[in-house]
């Protein structure tokens, strides 16, 4: 307990990064590489910060509620509560980036907050711009 | 707003450890403005107020080296930290610490899945990991092999395991299909449990225990150390799956088809962890309460029969499943379909019948661990969002089911709230989840749904069952229910908490495991 065991973090990081932390033994199929998701590690402390796409984002913090359709709880509580017509988010040509940045960090009734760590900065701003060009670039089915 | 501060820490001392936190992870990694950022650290389904778990500042870490020396800060300066992963423990707390002024621990940007073996199928990931960023991962790389998620998916295979949670395929025991974890203790020791503590590991996601005591469960619902990596099982994915749905009619139906199930399920001809869910629980997943009840209280009887025939439920609905080849599914579908088609009224639903329903839809996806979010439909059952768990285990047996059913829906509808449940039977026991769900911007009604799950918990504990895990508002109560010689279990706990972490700095209060210089004052 007392004796301080510090492993090689920077190899460790570095290493993972092309072949598994972990091999096993006779292993037939070899273990697939590791995927680095979502911070990249360079050297030591070189942490480069994540700019992910505002449709990444979407796709990977947003459309399990938002998406269209029956499967989704806040498209279904939309409709309830302000009509169908604003019930799709990627739809709703009433938004602005300023107000969905400040509700995504703050939560609304249903919705928790999501934390700097979920989306960051530059990705906010990413994730905004693409709902409000994806509304604007949506034509209702009526008008088509 | 005034920056809440930890009990005994002065502002001073505060900035001065902040100061020097920001320089091992960056400024940009230290949240301290409340207004940008720092509210999203809040537990916005509270049933107090969101100043009760305010952190005074959260950090971000990348890596083992940059926890070490954050823990080496925090031990000087004798500032509580509140370690998350993925922070989405929602009805339990969130990412938000036990008391104002703690400063948040979030291992989210630790998210690296450092590897996927699909011979021996299982992973090894670090906390910030989600259920879809290893779902994506798996489906990207075609590889045969399945997750297990928690229902709400953007939770995370660390966080989830370490608080007990449950799933829905054969192997949603999370914390049973667990091998391995590295751990870093309060003094920045690392420490690897299991096989991979020894030199050129060979097995370390294979076999659990190595040699000596197995102590990965010390770290799980605690605060004796930050689990940094951790390994998991993976189902291969079977030649074929055959989920099911039984809507039951009566009650007291819920008694035989738990009596019915025990045998099944623990001599595996039922795969998976069967589900029992109640009425308004699955009619939330389609309607919401307003369309069919638009009075106080909970919803009348004659209002949930309309229901229930209009959506083609049960007063009970059970979800289960078989995997494997074709003939072995149909064998045990047949004993099965025998064996519930005794009750009557039972009535069996495929996929034939029932896709497009979201309720079975989403089921459906749980038990094959596909990630999603349905469930989160709940919360449109009266809107506003408020939510709560109650969860007591129960027995795999018919009467102590209704026992339990009987007395917290009796204090739900005296407190006027619907009872929204289900059970889940994990081998001989079942989760009971209560989900008390309110108006999270009426005050009367939190403190309603809050004096309710106080109440609950001494009821269960009248009758001998006690919750697998709470909220942060109840961890000090449920803790005092396991008392058995004198709070013996506790003291214990807290023998090892003073042993490892003498400063009190990891997670104080977590699951009501105090360090000794906060003890008494929780």
């Amino acid at each position: 307990m007392k004796k301080r065991i510090v492993i090689a973090l920077s190899l460790l990081a570095l290493t993972a990064c092309d072949q598994p932390a972990k091999e096993v033994e006779a292993t037939a199929s070899k273990a697939p590489e590791p995927i680095v998701t979502a911070p990249v590690i360079k050297e030591d402390s070189g942490y480069v910060a994540t700019n992910r796409t505002g449709k990444v984002i979407f796709n990977l913090h947003c459309a399990g509620c938002h998406d269209p359709g029956n499967a989704h709880a806040a498209t279904k509580q939309l409709a309830i509560v302000r009509g169908k017509d604003l019930a799709v988010i990627r739809q709703r040509k009433d938004l602005v980036p300023a107000y969905i940045k400040y509700i995504v960090r703050d939560g609304l009734l249903e919705m928790p907050p999501f934390r700097p760590t979920d989306i960051n900065t530059s990705e906010l701003d990413n994730l905004a711009n693409y709902i409000v060009e994806s509304a604007n670039a949506y034509t209702p089915e009526e008008n088509k | 707003m005034t920056k809440p501060l930890p009990q005994g820490i002065t502002l001073g001392q505060l900035n001065a450890a902040i100061a020097e936190i920001e320089k091992v992870v960056g400024k940009d990694y230290v949240y301290l403005d409340d207004v940008k950022e720092l509210r999203s650290y809040r537990d916005p389904y509270n049933t107090t107020n969101d100043a009760d778990f305010a952190p005074s500042a959260a950090v971000a870490p990348q890596n083992v080296e940059q926890i070490q020396k954050i823990l080496a800060i925090v031990n000087t300066y004798k500032i509580p930290i509140w370690t998350i992963s993925t922070g989405k423990n929602f009805a339990y707390g969130g990412p938000a610490p036990r008391k104002p002024g703690y400063v948040v621990l979030d291992l989210k940007l630790m998210n690296r899945i450092l590897e996927v073996n699909e011979k021996h199928g299982y992973a090894i990931v670090e906390p910030g990991v989600s259920y879809y960023d290893l779902y994506n991962y798996i489906q990207e790389k075609g590889l045969k092999l399945w997750i297990d998620c928690a229902a709400p998916a953007w939770g995370g295979i660390v966080g989830n395991t370490s608080e007990h949670g449950a799933g829905y395929t054969p192997y949603g025991d999370h914390l049973l299909m667990q091998c391995g974890m590295q751990v870093v203790l309060a003094d920045g020791t690392v420490v690897e449990t299991g096989m991979d503590t020894t030199p050129n590991s060979k097995t370390g996601g294979l076999y659990k225990y190595g040699q000596g005591a197995a102590i990965d469960g010390l770290f799980t619902q605690s605060n004796f150390g930050v689990i940094t990596r951790m390994g998991i099982w993976l189902m291969p994915e079977p030649p074929g799956y055959t989920p099911f749905m039984i809507t039951l009619e009566n009650e007291q139906d819920l008694e035989t088809v738990t009596d019915l199930t025990l045998p099944l399920r623990i001599n595996q001809v039922i795969h998976n962890a069967p589900m029992t869910v109640d009425l308004l629980w699955e009619a939330a997943m389609s309607v919401s309460r307003n369309q069919y009840y638009t009075g106080k209280g909970p919803m009348p009887d004659s209002h949930r029969k309309k229901m229930a025939k209009d959506l083609d439920l049960g007063i009970w609905n059970y979800y289960g499943a078989v995997y494997g080849p074709g003939p072995m599914m149909k064998n045990n579908m047949d004993v099965i379909r025998d064996t519930f088609g005794s009750i009557p009224g039972a009535k069996f639903h495929y996929d034939d019948t029932r896709k497009g329903d979201p309720g079975w839809d989403y089921r459906v996806k749980l038990m094959k661990g596909t990630p999603n979010m349905t469930e989160f439909s709940l919360l449109n059952w009266i809107g506003g969002g408020g939510h709560i768990n109650f969860s007591p285990i129960s027995a795999a047996d018919g009467k102590s089911a209704m026992r339990q059913y009987e007395m917290i829906r009796k204090s739900a509808h005296d407190f006027g709230f619907d009872y929204i449940g289900e059970f889940l039977i994990g081998w001989r026991d079942q989760h009971h989840i209560f989900m008390l769900m309110f108006n999270r911007m009426s005050a009367e009604e939190k403190k309603r749904a809050h004096d309710l799950f106080a109440l609950l918990v001494d009821e269960a504990a009248a009758l001998g069952y006690g919750e697998y895990r709470t909220h942060l508002s109840f961890m000090d109560q449920i803790a005092n229910t396991y008392s058995w010689n004198d709070n013996s279990l506790w003291d214990a706990h807290h023998a090892i908490k003073d042993e490892l972490d003498p400063n009190g700095i990891l997670s104080p209060g977590k699951q009501g495991i105090w360090p000794k210089n906060l003890r008494g004052n929780s």
